[in-house]
């Protein structure tokens, strides 16, 4: 199915459509090797198109405000990441550990006290002081947890400097990644 | 590899269930992995971690497979929690009472076996989702609708014998079944209704045979394993008339219950109407950090501010009509003319991209849509439990209970977010209960809420409907006439259909004899 990749990243998908585009299924997670993963991406959310457009090249399976776009549909093989709200995260972890998925990571993002702060078992430098470009920091963070580079570390917290609350933003976010078996394409 | 035993079962005798198993569906439908047994646990739980968790999982893909598994169970004494689509969110999901206990997953036993145009029904086996239904139906031609639970993911079966409601109005999902296939613990394959006449035509178009009707027994309980049910489906109508109508007072409730007890008592509006707070309307469209990053519940200000910005009430009513246009039309001047009466009430045909309008207009016409978990950014951190009091559809009442409920949450600092639902007679008022996972105070505080709330509402009078898995001893206590007589009948009919209390032991405060101790009798 065709779809324009820069209007999802731009928040321009409207109604109940579902697009779903794979692209790059590689999921060899040897350090330093390119992993292309596909990104579940939350079209009225904000920060998790940013994080979706930072993953340059990845396929992207699009949730929109109906939430309807994880049933009834295919899903990915190979790696599989998104920063997305708490209930997406819900039904795409649900459905992904179904489908024989491996959960890699799960971090969680607030805006609390004029800020976003993180929980990660990560080393998340990169994080602080990011502001409004957390989500493309945190993709750098998500692309190296890929690519086996650092190691998982003790839960930090990390905060990224102030930045308003987007409007459409639920202020609670969780960023995820699981390993799908190939075969669940 | 699983560290949880079941209860009261050897390692080795649980190795050589395990392996009978494999024997039995294959090694790959048996998984004791922790990896795929984490996906039984209840994502919303109010307890730490992933709360109770099974020791392994088993997926058979049909009643041969069932009855060979019970045998197995019945020869190590083997607890089986028994989960169709694994779905039941708020109650649980598709985690079992008791960690250890074997999940008996029928989520292989998908299959739409019939739908018949003529008389309006299909046969379903308890993996298809109201998802699966409705493509169906829709691949097929049919001019059938479904009348789902609000998440599509839901299964069409396991929600009909939860008790469980929909939107349109064939929302009372266990009166629309009919007809149920069971496998007892035995292995013994019963049919119900005209199912027990050999070559019967007529399994999915009448409910009784003579005798008893059993049906309800399979019904939240754990006296059998139901394989099949017949659900009847309402005709698409040549009509469909949706409405919402928000009224600007909290006390507006009890005047609004008891305008809309005679339209629906007489059936003018026929489906499964709403009276929902401004919270609930709220939440899918805005967050609670939008608008207050206070402790607490909102306060009265902020309310105010909310319903403003969104053109809501502080209830907001939810109906449709159908049928053919002229009729609906000419019911409609009853329904608007009564619900003016009023003051303040504000009628609303359409509520453009309101994506409450959009979702709640999509249920009651039987469109299934995942939209209601959105609601769950009204908080964030995903933890949600629901309260379900059973009322009378009368406005004194329902303001009482309201009140009561209300107030509780405050107590706790947590924000009433509720709708009360009239079905034929009956009104059930859903309190949902949302906690951040990550906050452990918050989450104990949940946990303490519903505790006191089942007992303050049973004090009234008000019994629940269904429950989430830690409180169903509790609610069995509250069901206490006549010295628990009805729980007593329960253990009775469970003791004889299942005296080794293999089939989800503990369901609504069900226990086999060898575990009961200190709960109803």
């Amino acid at each position: 199915m065709e779809f324009d990749r820069r209007a999802v990243l731009r928040g321009g998908v409207a109604g109940a459509a579902v697009l779903c585009l794979y692209g790059g299924t590689s999921s060899t997670r040897a350090q330093g090797a390119v992993v292309a993963p596909s990104v579940f991406v939350e079209s009225a959310i904000g920060e998790s198109r940013r994080f979706a457009a930072a993953h340059r090249g990845a396929g992207l399976h699009v949730v929109d405000s109906e939430l309807n776009g994880l049933v009834g549909r295919s899903l990915p093989g190979g790696i599989v990441v998104g920063l997305t709200s708490h209930p997406v995260a819900m039904i795409a972890e649900q459905l992904l550990r179904e489908a024989g998925g491996e959960p890699l990571f799960r971090w969680s993002h607030r805006h609390e006290d004029g800020g976003w702060q993180h929980e990660l078992d990560a080393d998340g430098v990169r994080l602080e002081a990011a502001r409004a470009m957390w989500p493309d920091a945190l993709a750098g963070l998500v692309d190296d947890r890929l690519r086996g580079i650092g190691t998982a570390s003790t839960a930090g917290r990390y905060c990224s400097g102030a930045c308003a609350l987007s409007p459409r933003s639920p202020s609670v976010l969780v960023s995820w990644g699981f390993n799908m078996p190939v075969t669940a394409l | 590899m699983s560290q949880n035993l079941p209860e009261g079962v050897s390692a080795s005798a649980f190795n050589a269930a395990l392996d009978e198993m494999r024997a039995i569906v294959g090694p790959q439908w048996v998984f004791v992995e922790q990896l795929p047994i984490s996906s039984y646990r209840d994502a919303y739980s109010p307890l730490p971690g992933d709360g109770m968790l099974p020791s392994a999982a088993v997926a058979p893909d049909g009643i041969e497979q069932i009855q060979k598994i019970l045998k197995v169970a019945n020869d190590h004494r083997l607890p089986l929690w028994t989960t169709g689509n694994g779905r039941n969110f708020a109650y649980g999901g598709p985690a079992p009472r008791q960690t250890g206990d074997v999940m008996l997953d029928l989520k292989r036993m998908n299959r739409v076996l019939e739908v018949n145009e003529k008389y309006g029904y299909a046969l379903v086996e308890p993996g298809v989702s109201y998802m699966q239904l409705y493509l169906h139906l829709q691949r097929i031609g049919s001019k059938l609708w479904i009348d789902c639970a609000a998440p599509a993911w839901g299964g069409v079966l396991g929600n009909a014998i939860e008790h469980g409601a929909g939107y349109t109005p064939y929302g009372d999902h266990f009166m629309m079944q009919c007809g149920m296939e069971v496998v007892l613990a035995d292995g013994t394959i019963v049919r119900t209704g005209q199912g027990a006449l050999p070559g019967s035509h007529n399994w999915q178009i009448g409910k009784n045979a003579v005798g008893p009707y059993l049906d309800g027994l399979f019904t939240q309980s754990n006296f059998g394993v139901v394989t099949k049910m017949g659900i009847w489906l309402m005709p698409e109508p040549p009509g469909y008339k949706p409405f919402m109508i928000s009224f600007p007072h909290e006390d507006d409730l009890e005047r609004v219950l008891d305008i809309a007890r005679p339209l629906k008592v007489n059936q003018l509006i026929p489906n499964g109407v709403l009276a929902v707070d401004l919270l609930w309307e709220a939440s899918a469209k805005t967050t609670r950090r939008q608008y207050y990053s206070g402790q607490g519940p909102l306060p009265p200000s902020v309310r105010a501010k909310i319903a403003s910005d969104f053109d809501l009430g502080m209830w907001n009513f939810y109906g449709a009509l159908y049928g053919p246009p002229p009729m609906m039309e000419n019911t409609w001047k009853v329904v608007e003319a009564a619900f003016q009466q009023v003051p303040g009430a504000k009628v609303f045909l359409d509520r453009g991209n309101d994506p409450a309008w959009a979702y709640r207009t999509k249920l009651m016409r039987g469109i299934p849509n995942m939209t209601e978990f959105s609601l769950m950014n009204w908080v964030g951190g995903g933890g949600h439990i629901n309260f379900s009091p059973i009322s009378a559809p009368d406005g004194k009442e329902a303001l009482h209970q309201y009140r009561l409920v209300e107030q509780r949450c405050h107590d706790y600092g947590f924000d009433y977010i509720g709708e009360f639902i009239i079905g034929w007679r009956d009104m059930h008022h859903i309190l949902m209960l949302m906690f951040d996972r990550a906050d452990p105070a918050m989450c104990k505080r949940a946990r303490d809420l519903f505790s006191l709330l089942i007992n303050q509402a049973a004090d009234a009078g008000f019994g629940e409907y269904r429950t989430h898995l830690l409180y169903m001893d509790q609610i069995a206590q509250t069901y206490k006439y006549n010295d628990h007589a009805l729980w007593d009948l329960h253990q009775k009919i469970k003791d004889t259909l299942d005296p080794n209390g293999i089939l989800s032991p503990g369901k609504m405060g069900i226990w086999p004899k060898s575990a009961r101790s200190g709960v109803a009798n």
